[in-house]
């Protein structure tokens, strides 16, 4: 039998979103294990906060924590989101709308697509999105929650945030510190390791105390203070693949209609993000420095705001790609120490909040077993990896040769698990779907054929049905989706009518 | 404009084999195919013969009935059907004990922990009743009673799920008039050789022993033919499963009319191999399966009769399993189907032919010269991850064993797990997580079912369940055995089940 002694101190490392997520979290599920959570954030390394917009198991997170939906927002100025609409990927001028949620008026609408792309055959011309409840719901600046009950069209809706993720990390500061979590404001000046295996033995701060935990959890962002600066675990680097290298980031005065979209512009050296909030549009544009000046990126991010600009731009660095290990000898990577991956589909918050399921799901003991270890490391690296394909497809999925940048992109050779999942759907039009993969058919469907990667061949059991009868079914589920759609209330009112702005 | 444009699937779809496997196929193809879209024609060729005569079905039988629209109240009265609920296992861990794989699961999450880890808590802190106890499918099962699943998510008794025992000449019969109502056209006679495109290396048409030339589109294989001409055509290697699984042949005698009705399969393991007892309306099938390298045919003659005396063994030829895969199921316009006969262990055969068949309707293939290769990548993709997952499962039953009473056991304790299952039982037996993929054919409920079982103890636990609360989880136990034994007394026995259901032959 096994004797090993469970863990009772952690240690995280590092105060921005992943640290106070970890912290949240934990504290919430380890009551009676843990005995002391430690969070040391250093007052001088700044927060990041590029992941303002999730996805919608963000949902799942704040539910875990048991956190009110209403005064999460109220707290966060935060928006809702149907979804992310794409300007100028596939070619310029040309747009589409990743929405969450399927296509079609109920779940499991398998062939769907195959019946739009007989009809496209035959000269439809209207876009697949049309038969997304979100997308049409975002066209028109609507939301409402999903109305589980009634069994109709709006059971459909699926939703995730924008929000301001400062005020997220600090909500969940305050909710960490009311369960006990200690907040220690100082700077790490040395990580002792223990001498016989490696392990992390304490950290030693700057005012010469030192903090000694069983596990640790870096959240220290990009440098990764202790997943590669004290264990060297190694990084891969996947720039080759996906070649942007900075972002420069500003908040800008609101105008116009809110919207319940992210939107995500190509421009000629990278893409600019536009987010929603209740006070202010998070803006940024991630380009690559070989192709674009620290100054052009920025005189071309000011030129492309709603709004005037509400503070000075801000530059990121980074590295496309990931730790060797997410979790090495007795410290988990969570955030960007583990890795960055662009916020292209507002991933960053999820893979977070997807660390911390796995090591809740694998918690160790102070044995901190090889088995355990590697099965967190497969479950995470495997999904990270579907997740980057995803992203790379982005990228690859484009004819627009105006810039140096895309044309690298479309000759690129990309992973082979996506250049699998690309030709099965050029042959067949039919999505693989991997094992754990975040990202379904649905959102597969709406990435390649928004960017207007058509198949040679529709489902070939389509030609059984009556052309006339099948073209009625699809105008019938388009009708019935705008339908709905323009009986959803606008985005600006249903926050207003639901309390949910800040005070 | 657009790119698109589209080849017509096949029209001419021939079916070797006149089987269970066979008229399965030509059932669900002529049902998912329009009449006018194609003709199906089936080659009876006479059946393998590693069948049993009763077939265990898995929950999904469910699906493929809702594909066909074929009723119970018609079915199983026509196939001498009951209902299974899962099945008991004897003496494979160790002698002289026994478990209980049911379709549904041993109770709940408790404090976001899964249930088994708060049990193994429990069961190093003292007594506590099996694992199966907390099983509201086990207990429904074990009391002969039968009932579908409640429809309140809240009860206990929502969570599971039921398949069924069918006849397995009886059931053919019945799928046979279904396929053949159908347009579906029968052709007697043995495939001797094939005809191929001269241009694509593709099958045209299949020679007979007659002489008689079938042309076709698509050939499915469901004759199991390892040694026919098609499998020695298209070049297909079998991967064995023997070393992992040893039974390879099995005696089944006649059987008596039940006194019982068990709402179950049982599968016990045996000095020579396991025997298997599976339940139907008019009688009990059952059989003991056994090694050809460890056992002879006059051992197994004797330790059957010695187990039943007045058992007639004169006219039993045995039943030959075929464990393991073909290297590539779909090979240009070729598809092997039912290829894959471990025999009734854990009732994998039909469950393989149903998700072998509507995965190729799932993945249905374009046709002008040459057939869509992309399609046939992806069905042998999935196939063969569906197959080595039924593998791993099926191998831990001789692998999780402390049996040392007979040359089989002796043979099973040797045997080496296959890599992914090895790695799978190193993280459970370190702390008792799974790490299956979504998929997985069996699920958590399966394998835990057999994983303790079969004394397959984790050295140590989750740090969560070992943190809960004790009292709070001794009090959720008992409440759902409390909730488990009110809800079994409104169940009725299996046999007046189907009496009041109009179900019985």
């Amino acid at each position: 039998m096994n004797t090993a002694q469970p863990i009772r101190r952690i240690a995280i490392l590092g105060g921005g979103t992943a640290g106070w997520m970890a912290a949240a979290l934990l504290a919430c599920k380890l009551r009676g294990l843990a005995e002391s959570i430690q969070i040391i954030e250093s007052p001088e390394i700044g927060t990041v906060g590029v992941g303002e917009a999730t996805i919608p198991p963000i949902g799942l997170f704040n539910g875990a924590l048991g956190v009110d939906e209403g005064e999460f927002m109220r707290e966060t100025r935060a928006t809702f989101k149907l979804g992310i609409q794409f300007q100028d990927w596939g070619r310029v001028g040309q747009r589409y709308f990743h929405p969450f949620g399927v296509f079609g008026t109920s779940p499991g609408m398998d062939t769907l697509h195959h019946f739009w792309l007989k009809a496209r055959q035959h000269g439809e011309t209207r876009a697949f999105e049309q038969w997304s409840l979100n997308a049409m719901a975002a066209q028109l600046n609507r939301f409402m929650r999903p109305e589980k009950s009634d069994g109709g069209l709006a059971s459909l809706y699926s939703y995730a945030f924008h929000f301001d993720a400062g005020l997220y990390a600090q909500y969940l500061r305050r909710y960490a510190e009311q369960r006990g979590v200690r907040r220690v404001e100082r700077k790490v000046e040395q990580v002792e390791l223990r001498s016989a295996d490696g392990f992390i033995q304490a950290l030693r701060l700057d005012d010469g105390s030192r903090v000694e935990a069983d596990l640790y959890i870096d959240c220290s962002g990009f440098r990764g203070l202790l997943i590669e600066e004290a264990l060297h675990t190694g990084y891969e680097d996947w720039t080759h693949w996906l070649p942007c290298d900075r972002a420069i980031a500003v908040p800008c005065a609101s105008a116009g209609e809110l919207t319940p979209y992210t939107r995500s512009t190509a421009r000629s050296a990278g893409w600019q993000w536009r987010i929603p909030l209740q006070h202010r549009i998070g803006n940024g544009y991630v380009y690559c420095s070989r192709y674009l000046s620290d100054d052009e990126a920025t005189a071309t991010l000011l030129a492309h705001l709603d709004g005037p600009a509400l503070a000075e731009p801000r530059l990121l660095r980074f590295t496309t790609g990931r730790r060797r290990q997410f979790w090495n000898k007795n410290c988990i990577a969570l955030g960007l120490a583990s890795g960055f991956m662009e916020p292209l589909e507002s991933t960053s918050i999820h893979l977070v909040q997807k660390g911390l399921t796995h090591l809740l799901n694998l918690f160790p003991d102070l044995d901190f077993a090889p088995c355990v270890i590697h099965e967190y490391n497969r479950r995470s690296i495997e999904e990270y990896e579907r997740i980057r394909d995803f992203v790379i497809l982005h990228y690859k999925a484009t004819t627009r040769s105006d810039a140096p940048l895309w044309r690298q992109c479309q000759s690129m050779p990309v992973p082979e698990p996506l250049a699998y999942k690309i030709e099965q759907f050029q042959q067949t039009g039919r999505i693989v779907h991997y094992d754990s993969e975040l990202f379904a058919t649905s959102n597969w469907l709406a990435v390649l054929l928004g960017q207007e990667v058509w198949p040679r061949h529709y489902d070939p059991l389509t030609d059984q049905q009556d052309f006339a009868e099948l073209h009625r079914r699809l105008d019938g589920v388009r009708e019935a989706i705008r339908s709905a759609a323009e009986a959803t209330p606008r985005h600006a009112d249903y926050l207003k009518a639901g309390a949910l702005i800040h005070a | 404009m657009s790119h698109l444009s589209n080849k017509p699937g096949p029209r001419r779809f021939v079916i070797i084999g006149g089987g269970l496997a066979g008229w399965m196929t030509a059932a669900v193809l002529a049902r998912a195919l329009k009449r006018e879209y194609g003709e199906i024609q089936l080659i009876e060729t006479a059946g393998a013969s590693g069948e049993s005569r009763a077939v265990g079905t898995r929950p999904s039988f469910r699906k493929l009935c809702g594909l066909l629209g074929i009723d119970e109240r018609d079915w199983m009265p026509a196939t001498h059907a009951t209902f299974k609920l899962g099945a008991e296992f004897r003496d494979w861990g160790r002698a002289g004990d026994g478990y209980f794989h049911g379709f549904g699961p041993c109770g709940a999450r408790l404090e976001g922990v899964a249930f088994h880890q708060h049990w193994l808590r429990l069961q190093r802190l003292g007594n506590i009743p099996p694992f199966e106890d907390f099983a509201p499918v086990a207990a429904l099962a074990r009391a002969g009673r039968f009932a579908p699943p409640a429809p309140d998510r809240r009860s206990p008794f929502h969570w599971y799920d039921y398949a069924y025992h069918l006849d397995r000449p009886q059931m053919t019969a019945y799928l046979r008039r279904y396929a053949l109502r159908r347009g579906v056209q029968p052709v007697a006679g043995s495939v001797v050789a094939l005809e191929r495109h001269a241009d694509s290396a593709l099958i045209s048409a299949l020679r007979l022993a007659d002489g008689a030339l079938i042309s076709a589109d698509l050939v499915i294989d469901c004759s199991a033919g390892r040694n026919g001409p098609l499998w020695r055509a298209l070049e297909v290697r079998f991967e064995d499963w023997r070393r992992w699984m040893p039974g390879d042949r099995a005696l089944s005698i006649p059987a008596a009319a039940p006194t019982q009705w068990p709402p179950y399969s049982c599968f016990a393991a045996a000095e020579h191999g396991w025997r298997w007892q599976i339940p139907l309306q008019d009688s009990v099938d059952w059989g003991y399966a056994y090694c050809s390298d460890l056992s002879t045919e006059t051992q197994l003659e004797a330790a059957l009769r010695a187990m039943s005396p007045d058992a007639r063994l004169e006219h039993v030829a045995p039943l030959r399993f075929d464990a393991g895969r073909p290297d590539r199921f779909w090979i240009g316009n070729a598809l092997l189907l039912g290829a894959c006969r471990p025999g009734p262990l854990e009732a994998t055969e039909l469950q393989l032919l149903q998700s072998g068949v509507t995965r190729f309707l799932g993945l249905f293939p374009g046709f002008t010269s040459g057939f869509d290769r992309a399609s046939a990548q992806e069905y042998n993709r999935l196939t063969i991850a569906e197959h080595d997952g039924v593998r791993d499962f099926l191998a831990l039953h001789f692998i999780a064993t402390t049996r040392d009473d007979s040359p089989f056991w002796r043979h099973c304790r040797g045997l080496e797990a296959p890599v992914t299952l090895r790695d799978r039982l190193e993280l459970f037996r370190h702390s008792g997580r799974l790490g299956l993929a979504e998929d997985d054919a069996f699920g958590e409920e399966g394998w835990l079912a057999v994983l303790l079982g079969q004394h397959v103890v984790p050295a140590g636990i989750d740090p969560l369940a070992a943190a809960t609360d004790l009292e709070h989880t001794r009090g959720a136990l008992q409440m759902l055995t409390s909730r488990l034994h009110a809800g079994l007394a409104g169940a009725p026995a299996h046999r007046d089940f189907l009496a009041r259901h109009g179900l019985l032959a």
